[in-house]
């Protein structure tokens, strides 16, 4: 094994040496002469040094050398790790196939078996092999090469996505004797999202085995995004615009869109991509009646891409969507009469029903021997000038479902209520109460009879008897009917207010009280029950392999489709072919950490020195001085510190100190900010020595600046600069772009609220603007090189109080958030995604 | 005709007078004199009457016949134990062949050598018990001497060694413990140590007499190089250029700071400092001898 002696022990080393060489030519030049009386003589003038060699406290030496030697050993690395397990022991390996759709974009099922033939072959023999699949949370026993195969043979590749960390996560219990977790991927961004690798376990080995053997090429994928239903329910056109996108540019592409119920094909549309366009929208209609057909209910529609040329995963060619069913049926009970637009109340009140997504139909009457029982909701327009009860017919009603809603309302505005009355009692079962509606004659003595009973009102003023809108009441009898009694026609009036426009709303407020729609239905036409499933392994069944059939049928999930890979760098180390002999063994012992050791070692000199010197009588400073050589090694131990500093270009009245926010900055987060602010003269070419750089000077992005060149080539090679005071809205005049590369030219960009910028430490809501101005960034390679603020930020951080910018009240705190957003974004781009910080991050969270 | 040194000193040299004087008078019985005064009859004891002195002191016949106050005076003397330590560490058997090169030097430790040997010879023939504790490299070795004739035998093995360690070492035993409770120690060393021990020996006894060692190449630095490197070999801490030694004479004045730093702290603990080399000559220390045995009542 050869050993790379660190520098320092080389330097120490031949520095010793020359010091004794030098010694020893210094020292022949004298003849040494025996006089013993110098013993006891204490003379004038210098004594000539000797090297001199004592007995050494033994105990103290011994340990002493014992610890310098681990010291030595520990802090020397081997130029190539060798396992520290030689023994022929097997080594145990658990492997994860990755089986999500975007592998077989890569890969048909054949060449995924190849490559899993490959891997088995590396493996070598002495090893005890594990398999499990992001199908479920089962690991196999594998014996041999067949047996393997099947594993992934038999199960094929799924539809839906699965998170690789939450599937390890959940299997990590059945292979917990593993040394090795080899996960064979195609490194899809999607499935190796919030892996943490790295930290996965203590004595697990994770290494990365790509499906392919070639790099990762960017694929042309043409998916369906989304599908949004543009058309109201209940009317005889159904509608949705299909949004269709692609993976990659350049090449024209084109193919049909179809849309599928039941295996028939019920309306089929083209569609094309030109160039660089990579989203499309294509309209696809039937008539709703061939959607709602219940003879086809529980079937999805399916939204069929049939592309022309070759496309990277047909998996994704089939989109899933949920027929727009309605809210239900409603049986509206009422005879016509007037003019239908003007008079008839249960016309308006039928199309308002309608928009609510409910399918009403209208009968004049209950004829003899038919029920409304397979209606759920029913509403009966009750006529006064009509005697008796067969208006309402509780047996015709009371059947049915086990939750029923029925509105009572009168025919005409401005008659009694007694038959209404009547009728509200007989449903709600309040029969004792059925005479006492002969005194119902007026608003208010029906106010005072449903008061003094206690049934509970809708609308109106408490503390008056002639404003209730109507009076609800549930059955007492455990019939499940909720009755709802109106005391005016429910339709657009000049005499009670209601108009035509806020005569659907009311009504839909109304169903939405009592429960029989949800608040949010309509402006969630576009849910769809069939979403793709991004990750499988949170849903109920997928750890014992019993997943329901909709999300085994469900879509492929969107990161599936866009087919991104994850940079190289970020994935484990790639598994390679073991020696036979150390099958299994380049194992994690051998990076172990040796700091502790080393620390340990230096505590136990420490002591040892301080011990010997004790024994010896010595001093031990003196003795430390002795013993400088080791100390210094400990030397390399001192941690690197650098801190930052807000540095202005350009004349400016700001305090000089920031003491205050650079001690809330160190306390709040691993950055140091200097308690001084540096003003520089923007002349001064060391300016653009530094990372970011402030000013108030609109001049300074102007091309007329003399040193506009200088900044952009500061601003190409990672710069940051932050302008104050600038009009945002008028970036793009102010900054000339065109001396950027045409290829990679930045553009002012506002700063949304999902950017980088937003959440690198804290997550922030919104950035204060100024009058109506916003960020702005400018978006160069990637990433924001400068950042445009409309008022000036720094200003607003040197009042250490919370205060207004441009009218808008800001706290202090919200003003130090942003600074350590902008910090973070400046230091690290991404804080999170920095991997740097990731063992500080976990460990904040744990 | 130059005088002879500490170079060439034997356990005879400077005690054949009293060893005669020994050999004729049976009073002896040590070399410590006691305090309480005897009338005595022997007339090499008389002297003049001094006022103060005991009136039964007085020999009344010779007043008779000559008219003089005649005092016979007798201090018995008693047995002592002694203690002489020596101190070999490596930097006494300096200088070393690089140094000496073709001069006539001998190391600090013959010099040291053969006043342990003198010392020794002397005080067993006034019949004291005599202990010699080498020590070398922290570990204590142990001689009691029995009889002047051992004396003798170890000054010629050793000679005949030029007074190497190895030689010596072999002379010695190890010491169970350090002999804690002499009547009169000498401590013979270089006192070349960081963490000198002679002062805890100075402590408890009644007589302490140290030898501060030096070869004279230590004591007189000219003939050190400039452009040599001089350094301690024991530490290996300090290394001097031979021209930062030798400028602003600063060496001697740093070495003689040392011995009288070192003399004060003897003298605070009532000690003798007694500074020799080994072109010491003999005379300088036979006087040393007589100083001390005075003050100390020694009978040397």
């Amino acid at each position: 094994m050869s050993i790379s002696v660190s520098w320092y022990f080389l330097a120490a080393s031949a520095l010793c040496l020359l010091a004794m060489c030098w010694w020893f030519i210094y020292r022949v030049k004298f003849r040494q002469i025996w006089l013993p009386t110098l013993r006891v003589l204490d003379l004038r003038g210098s004594r000539m040094r000797r090297l001199r060699m004592r007995r050494p406290p033994w105990l103290a030496f011994l340990m002493y050398t014992l610890a310098a030697s681990a010291f030595i050993f520990f802090t020397l690395r081997p130029q190539r790790l060798l396992p520290l397990d030689t023994t022929k022991k097997p080594q145990t390996v658990h492997i994860f196939l990755d089986l999500s759709p975007s592998a077989a974009a890569r890969v048909t099922l054949d060449q995924y078996l190849e490559r899993m033939v490959t891997l088995w072959n590396s493996l070598g023999d002495n090893v005890s092999v594990s398999a499990s699949t992001s199908h479920s949370a089962e690991s196999i026993r594998i014996n041999n090469l067949g047996e393997f195969l099947s594993v992934a043979r038999d199960r094929g590749f799924h539809r839906f996505g699965v998170r690789i960390a939450s599937a390890v996560n959940v299997q990590k219990d059945r292979f917990s004797n593993a040394k090795s977790l080899i996960i064979v991927s195609d490194g899809e961004k999607g499935s190796w999202r919030n892996f943490e690798w790295q930290y996965f376990g203590s004595g697990l080995q994770v290494y990365y085995f790509s499906i392919t053997t070639s790099t990762l090429a960017t694929l042309h994928n043409v998916y369906v995004l989304k599908a949004d239903l543009i058309s109201v329910p209940g009317g005889p056109v159904t509608a949705w615009d299909i949004s269709i996108e692609r993976t990659a540019i350049g090449r024209n592409k084109r193919g049909h869109i179809s849309l599928i119920l039941g295996g028939k094909t019920i309306d089929e549309q083209e569609w094309e991509f030109e160039g660089r366009q990579t989203s499309t929208i294509v309209r696809l209609s039937a008539k709703t009646r061939h959607i709602m057909d219940p003879g086809r209910k529980g079937l999805p529609l399916v939204v069929s891409l049939a592309p022309k040329t070759r496309d990277a995963l047909a998996m994704d060619n089939a989109f899933k969507i949920s027929r727009p069913m309605g809210a239900g049926d409603v049986l509206l009970v009422g005879a016509p009469y007037g003019e239908r637009e003007i008079e008839d109340s249960l016309y308006p009140l039928r199309a308002a029903l309608r928009v609510a997504s409910f399918s009403p139909k209208r009968w004049d009457g209950f004829a003899p021997g038919v029920t409304s029982k397979n209606y759920p909701f029913v509403i009966l327009n009750v006529d006064e000038a009509i005697k008796g009860d067969r208006q309402c017919p509780f047996s015709k009603l009371a059947s049915g479902h086990e939750k029923k809603n029925v509105w009572l309302m009168p025919r005409y505005l401005g008659t009694s209520y007694k038959n209404l009355c009547r009728c509200f009692f007989i449903l709600s079962e309040y029969n004792n109460h059925l005479n006492i509606c002969k005194q119902a004659s007026s608003l208010s003595s029906v106010t005072n009879i449903f008061d003094s009973i206690g049934i509970k009102r809708l609308g109106g003023d408490i503390r008056s008897l002639d404003q209730a809108l109507g009076w609800y009441e549930r059955s007492k009898g455990g019939k499940g009917i909720s009755v709802t009694m109106f005391m005016i026609p429910m339709r657009p009036d000049r005499r009670t207010g209601i108009d035509n426009a806020t005569f659907p709303l009311l009504i839909n407020q109304l169903l939405v009280w009592e429960g029989m729609i949800s608040g949010e239905r309509i402006a969630k036409r576009t849910s769809n029950v069939w979403a793709g499933v991004d990750d499988a392994t949170r849903e109920k069944g997928w750890s014992t392999a019993t997943l329901a059939s909709h999300i085994l049928e469900s879509n492929v999930s969107l990161a599936e489709s866009k087919l991104l890979s994850v940079a190289s760098d970020q994935l484990p180390s790639v598994w390679q072919k073991q020696d036979n002999s150390r099958a299994g063994s380049n194992l994690t012992e051998s990076k172990k950490d040796p700091l502790p050791w080393i620390k340990l070692c230096w505590i136990v000199i420490i002591t040892l020195m301080l011990l010997e010197a004790t024994l010896n009588r010595q001093s031990f400073w003196r003795y430390l001085g002795r013993n400088l050589c080791i100390l210094i090694a400990f030397g390399s131990d001192v941690k690197v510190e650098a801190s930052v500093q807000i540095v202005v270009l350009g004349k400016n009245s700001y305090s000089s100190s920031v003491g205050h926010l650079a001690d809330i900055v160190s306390s709040r987060s691993s950055l140091e900010l200097r308690k001084s602010l540096r003003s520089i003269d923007p002349e001064a070419l060391v300016a653009y020595d530094y990372p970011w750089l402030w000013t108030n000077k609109k001049e300074i992005l102007a091309q007329a600046n003399p040193h506009y060149d200088q900044l952009l080539y500061w601003l190409q090679s990672g710069g940051f600069l932050i302008a104050q005071n600038v009009d945002t809205n008028k970036l793009e005049r102010l900054m000339n772009l065109a001396h950027f590369p045409e290829r990679y030219r930045p553009s002012w960009m506002p700063i949304s609220p999902d950017h980088e910028l937003m959440r690198s430490f804290y997550l922030l809501d919104a950035l204060p603007t100024c009058n109506g101005q916003l960020w702005h960034g400018l978006i160069f390679d990637g990433r924001i090189a400068a950042l445009a603020v409309p008022f000036d930020f720094i200003q607003s951080l040197q009042l250490n109080q919370s205060s207004k910018i441009c009218d808008t009240y800001v706290t202090w705190e919200e003003r130090v958030r942003i600074l350590i957003n902008i910090l973070m974004v400046v230091m690290t781009t991404d804080y999170k995604k920095d991997q740097i910080h990731m063992k500080s991050i976990l460990k904040r969270l744990r | 005709m130059n005088e002879p040194t500490l170079a060439s000193l034997h356990p005879h040299h400077l005690s054949d007078m009293e060893f005669n004087q020994y050999l004729n008078s049976n009073l002896e019985q040590g070399s410590t004199r006691m305090n309480v005064p005897r009338v005595s009859r022997h007339i090499e004891l008389s002297r003049s009457y001094q006022a103060g002195d005991p009136v039964e002191m007085i020999d009344w016949r010779a007043y008779a016949r000559t008219d003089e106050l005649i005092v016979r005076e007798e201090k018995k003397t008693a047995h002592t134990r002694v203690s002489i330590t020596l101190e070999a560490n490596d930097s006494m058997q300096w200088p070393d062949k690089q140094v000496i090169g073709d001069m006539d030097v001998c190391s600090k430790l013959n010099i040291a050598a053969r006043i342990v040997l003198h010392l020794a010879y002397r005080h067993i023939r006034m019949g004291d018990q005599v202990d010699i504790f080498l020590r070398e490299q922290d570990i204590l070795h142990e001689r009691r001497i029995k009889s002047p004739l051992e004396v003798l035998n170890h000054f010629s093995d050793w000679q005949a060694l030029n007074f190497s360690l190895e030689r010596i070492l072999s002379s010695f035993s190890p010491a169970e413990q350090e002999n804690t409770s002499p009547q009169i120690a000498y401590w013979i060393s270089d006192l070349c140590h960081e963490n000198p021990k002679w002062m805890r020996g100075a402590e408890s006894v009644k007589s302490f007499v140290l030898f501060h060692i030096l070869s004279f190449l230590e004591i007189d630095p000219s003939w050190i190089v400039a452009t040599d490197s001089y350094y301690d070999r024991k530490t290996r801490l300090k290394e001097y250029r031979g021209s930062d030694l030798i400028k602003d004479d600063q060496y001697r004045h740093k070495l003689r700071d040392w011995r009288r730093s070192i003399q004060r702290k003897c003298e605070s603990l009532s000690g003798h400092y007694i500074f020799l080399s080994d072109r010491s000559t003999l005379s300088l220390y036979a006087n040393y001898l007589d100083e001390i045995a005075e003050p100390s009542r020694l009978h040397l």
